[in-house]
């Protein structure tokens, strides 16, 4: 097996530390302190908050859930607790045994009428004293600030203006991270798996800023209790709820309406959030004269809860879901809706050091597609649907040694398609096959620190099990894909025969190691190296050729004929802050190696197609890149910068060393492939109440691919095209600005996307003109102008 | 129900929805001057061996082209001097001799339904082979016209060519739709209409299909004369037709429009392997039903 060498290694490695750990075996000299970190106001939990010893200068961090663990001897400490956008908090602790203790931060005030460089600072995501790296972590307050598209502030589209991360074109919230497709984001939702977080055909994601306290993109040195994709993990937590008092907030802006209510649940042990969101394009279809057009809609709407209840110091269960659905139609016509469900229960308790949860996490998303066009009228729906049940243990071990373990199940079903006659269709009902999987997941972790040193190990072992009911088909000399010499192309292999496997039955497994490592050591108090290496698979593709993702594509799990994707990645990086925490600038360089992959052939037909495994080429994708991020925390104008340097590649050499694969089998850029690309993003207080924010963005043209000569066929012109991806659009380029006036109660919010109206070119078509047929021009296409927007918040 | 659906109903949704957001934004497109490279000189080939199920199949015709210029903006040139000659499996050797630049026609060669029939083109130098089998294609039940209202989806309102159909049960049928107006073929280059003008049988095996309309986007006049030719494709010309649909629809600016890609047909070249003929060659059986658009009541 690939790897084997280094996982041995691994584990040599692993017993040394534990045994080297300073925390081991001397438990019974220290006293365990845990808790809470929590917002004043409302006593919702603050996750990544930073607790420094002040004595022993060593830091903790609070987990995703708000906890803490330190082991301290016997003694008087001083603690200083800090969160990014809270006032510092520091209080003395007397050790004389373990205890339990909540630290409550104040939220501070977003704008900061002195200039003043305080002696303590937030810590940034970028921090120079953790072992973290390649990571993106979204400040969703300041979010409000921050111009967005049509008023709509969007988590998702925001992390765009993060190094490595990038989007196909401005209609798609569907993200690209270090040269990875789309699909290979993995995103969680309270810890449920979001298949298809798309609003609007894409133009928006499904995440309600109002409902969401925590943004973090993993893009790499991802930690060992995620996976299941290739580039990133994009982990979404949902805001608890104040459990003080009740309170209210909502918006109305040009697109959509906001309500959220939030307030204490079992006298103050407990809290709710509800947060709802919805359009209101398609009241103004009802004032059209056109019958066509009053009878068509298009909505969307979302639907955040979540409810949670603590006993004890550390108990808590938790409850959380979101609904949200599209739907569009036109005339009787045709229609087409989607949506997600995700549910979350969630049960965390402490046991001395280890803190310990067990979640039960559900995902469905569905669509539905009727086509009333004419007598073969169909509708159609599809679904993808997973259960996972999973046990997550955090043992402090030590001093700076924490020990992270779990295990988990996931069942995967899928429904490709089930086709259903409209009223008088000649259509027949049928069901494409089910596609059943069982995916089982185990991984350990250790973190120590080693003098200036961190390091963090751990090892994920993962597999995927095709279970029946399936039909597998046999094709001839076991190629599904053949190619034809003297046609130059690739066309289904023949069938010899079919094997039916019934319910329970294996029709083919998958299993893999995962091992991850990050090692950090610090030059000085403030700055620090930092490596990583990072294995990642997944099990589940998205099935899709064209240019952007749509809410039809399906996903599609390994099997006999497809299999399981992996992805190596290496980066370095340093990080440090300075002008006594001012500024923190992080510098990475990575470079990734993705294998089993797959490219589809010319002319793939990918819809309703239920032999995939005869479109689809084995291919290869590598990536490097240089990210710079600068980010300014204190002072009247904050805010961040951004470079990225990026190269991403892919390339299919065909099946066998006879057939010229995917443009010859040679390495081509891939299409998400962004050379340079550079954000600004800054906030500026003017005067007492007025905020003005801003993002300018300078990006490379993606690649497109050019014609070489036309011919006809039928009266149509088609283009023969050259190499692919060989040429680029042009560059992309806009600034974005927003208003914010603060009153008591409420707020006013002005924003102009694409200020200066920038026509910027997201996809290049060559065509036969529509008035004269022996004419052929090339059209540029943009997606959004200058686009002012309008929204009035307020709270109750 | 052909592979449009998708495509038809997420375009149209999505314009729907980009048009009602981005009312008075000015997200557009524009034409724009492109420099290229120009790759090297194809022939392109056009032929359909027919049987005519009603009535005789008269001459057949073969058109050979080649590929220009990206931009040239010409008429598409012909080529010409070409030696064109189709056997069948029996056989029975039919040589096409050039009736007009580019156009190779002969008598006396009509398509039986199993039949294969092999196509030898021999032009500047290169042979070029391709060979095809006839299919049998069930025939037009009734041809007939429906007046469609203007909408905001119909756009032009008007009678539309109407037929009714039964496919046959238990075989794959693919099949293409011609709409020939006062005798001119009218296939636009308009991707909405394309896709209706081809369909496959997957999802209504053994169905009688009743008003079905191949070219629903074209509004017809009273007094015009309509033919409507049901050819029956194979699987690898169904998806020839389907390639060059999409191909030619990515025009739109579709985000959800597949890259572009070029289009492989079924000519080899057997002299230079890499210097493949574009284009298709098949044999078929067509149904042929011709009516006049009546007048509006």
């Amino acid at each position: 097996m690939r790897g084997s060498r280094g996982l041995r290694a691994a584990a040599i490695a692993s017993l040394l530390l534990l045994n080297a750990s300073p925390g081991f075996g001397q438990e019974d000299e220290r006293y365990r302190l845990s808790g809470y970190v929590r917002v004043a106001e409302t006593n919702e939990v603050i996750r990544s908050a930073r607790l420094r010893v002040g004595e022993l200068g060593f830091v903790a961090e609070s987990n995703r859930f708000g906890f803490y663990t330190l082991l301290l001897e016997p003694g008087t400490y001083e603690i200083e607790v800090s969160s990014i956008g809270y006032d510092v908090v520091t209080r003395t602790v007397v050790m004389v045994g373990p205890q339990t203790l909540d630290f409550a931060l104040s939220v501070r005030p977003l704008v900061l009428e002195d200039i003043t460089v305080e002696t303590e600072q937030d810590p940034p995501d970028i921090d120079p004293t953790t072992v973290e790296m390649s990571i993106a972590r979204l400040d969703v307050p300041a979010l409000s600030r921050v111009p967005v598209v049509l008023g709509e502030a969007d988590p998702v589209r925001a992390l765009t203006l993060f190094p490595g991360v990038s989007t196909a074109n401005d209609a798609t919230t569907a993200l690209n991270v270090r040269g990875g497709s789309t699909d290979e984001n993995q995103i969680l939702l309270d810890d449920s798996q979001v298949f298809n977080p798309a609003h609007a055909i894409g133009l928006f994601s499904s995440f309600n800023p109002d409902a969401i306290d925590d943004v973090t993109l993993y893009k790499g040195a991802i930690p060992s209790r995620y996976g299941g994709r290739l580039s990133s993990v994009l982990e979404i937590q949902q805001r608890e709820g104040n459990s003080r008092e009740f309170e209210g907030a909502a918006s109305i802006g040009l697109l959509a309406s906001r309500l959220s209510v939030q307030g204490p649940l079992f006298d103050g042990s407990g809290s709710y959030l509800f947060a709802a969101r919805r359009t209101y394009a398609d009241l103004f279809l009802k004032l059209s004269n056109d019958p066509d057009l009053k009878e068509s809609t298009a909505y969307f709407y979302d639907l955040n809860a979540k409810a949670n209840y603590r006993y004890g110091a550390t108990g808590q269960v938790m409850l959380s879901g979101y609904f949200g659905r599209d739907r569009f139609r036109v005339s009787d016509v045709v229609s087409v809706g989607w949506g997600n469900a995700a549910g979350t229960i969630r049960w965390n308790q402490g046991f001395g050091s280890l803190f310990s949860h067990v979640t039960l996490a559900y995902s469905d998303y569905d669509y539905e597609l009727v086509n009333g066009f004419n007598t073969v009228g169909v509708s159609w729906d599809s679904r993808v649907r997973s259960l996972n049940a999973k046990i997550d243990e955090e043992w402090t071990i030590g001093r700076g040694s924490i020990l992270e373990f779990g295990i988990s199940l996931t069942d995967y079903m899928i429904e490709p398609a089930n086709i259903t006659p409209t009223g008088g269709s000649s259509v027949v009902a049928r069901r494409f096959e089910e596609q059943r999987g069982l995916s089982p997941e185990a991984y350990v972790e250790h973190e120590v620190e080693l003098g200036r040193a961190t390091l963090r190990y751990g090892l994920r072992g993962t597999g995927f099990v095709r279970r029946g009911p399936g039909t597998v088909l046999q094709y001839e000399n076991d190629a599904p894909v053949v190619f034809n010499p003297g046609l130059g192309r690739y066309e289904p292999g023949v069938v010899t025969d079919t094997t039916f496997f019934s319910g329970g039955k294996k029709l083919s497994e998958d299993w893999g190691l995962e091992p991850r490592a990050s090692v950090r050591f610090g030059l000085t108090g403030t700055s620090s190296v930092k490596a990583s290496y990072s294995r990642t698979r997944q099990y589940l593709r998205l099935v899709t050729n064209t240019n952007s993702t749509s809410p039809l594509d399906i996903w599609e799990p390994v099997g006999p004929y497809v299999r399981p994707s992996t992805a190596d990645q290496y980066a370095v990086g340093y990080a440090r802050t300075f002008s006594r925490g001012a500024y923190s600038l992080s510098a990475e360089i990575y470079y990734k190696r993705m294998r089993d992959l797959v490219d589809y052939v010319d002319g793939a037909q990918l819809l309703l197609n239920e032999r995939l495994e005869t479109t689809i080429l084995p291919a290869e994708g590598r990536g490097y890149g240089f990210e710079l991020f600068l980010r300014k925390n204190t002072g009247k104008l904050q805010g961040w910068a951004s470079y990225t340097y990026a190269n991403a590649d892919q390339r299919s050499p065909g099946i066998s060393a006879a057939d010229p694969g995917i443009a010859g089998g040679a390495w081509y850029a891939a299409p998400y492939d962004r050379t340079h690309d550079v954000t600004f993003t800054g906030i500026y207080p003017l005067g007492e109440s007025w905020t003005l924010g801003a993002n300018f963005v300078f990006a490379s043209g993606l690649p497109t691919t050019f014609p070489v000569s036309r011919y006809e066929f039928g009266g149509l012109i088609l283009g023969e095209f050259g190499p692919r991806n060989a040429e680029r659009l042009p560059a992309y380029h806009r600034l974005d600005v927003s208003l914010t006036k603060k009153f008591a109660r409420n707020e006013l919010h002005f924003g102009f996307f694409n200020v200066y109206n920038r026509f910027n070119s997201q996809a290049l078509s060559f065509r036969q003109s529509q008035e004269s047929p022996f004419v052929t021009e090339a059209a540029q296409f943009s997606v959004f102008g200058i686009v002012p927007s309008i929204s009035y918040r307020f709270f109750f | 129900m052909n592979g449009n659906a998708r495509r038809l109903a997420v375009r149209r949704g999505a314009l729907m929805c980009l048009t009602v957001l981005m009312a008075g934004t000015s997200a557009c497109e524009r034409i724009v001057q492109v420099d290229l490279e120009e790759g090297p000189k194809r022939l392109v080939v056009e032929g359909r061996i027919e049987r005519v199920k009603e009535g005789p199949s008269g001459a057949q015709a073969i058109r050979l082209t080649t590929t220009d210029a990206f931009f040239s903006n010409q008429a598409t040139p012909p080529a010409t001097g070409a030696t064109v000659t189709v056997r069948d499996d029996m056989d029975g050797v039919f040589p096409f001799s050039e009736t007009a630049p580019g156009t190779y026609t002969t008598t006396g060669l009509s398509a039986e339904v199993g039949r294969t029939y092999t196509l030898t083109i021999v032009w500047e130098g290169d042979t070029y082979v391709s060979s095809a089998t006839a299919r049998a294609v069930p025939a037009v039940d009734r041809l007939y016209f429906v007046y469609e209202e203007e909408t905001a989806i119909t756009e032009v309102a008007g009678f539309r060519a109407t037929i009714d159909y039964t496919d046959p049960a238990g075989i794959a049928n693919f099949y293409l739709w011609e709409q020939i107006v006062d005798g001119r073929n009218q296939l636009l280059p308009d991707p909405g209409n394309a896709f209706n003008l081809i369909s496959k049988d997957e999802f209504y095996d053994g169905q009688a299909v009743v008003a079905y309309q191949p070219n629903d986007e074209i509004a017809l006049q009273a007094g015009q004369d309509i033919e409507i030719r049901q050819v029956a494709l194979s699987r690898e010309a169904y998806d020839f037709y389907l390639a060059l649909f999409e191909q030619n629809a990515l025009g739109s600016g579709d985000p959800f429009s597949i890259p572009p890609a070029n289009v492989r047909g079924n000519v080899a070249n057997t002299t230079t392997p890499d210097r493949r003929a574009l284009g298709f060659f098949e044999a078929a059986e067509v149904s042929v039903a011709q009516a006049v658009v009546p007048e509006q009541e």
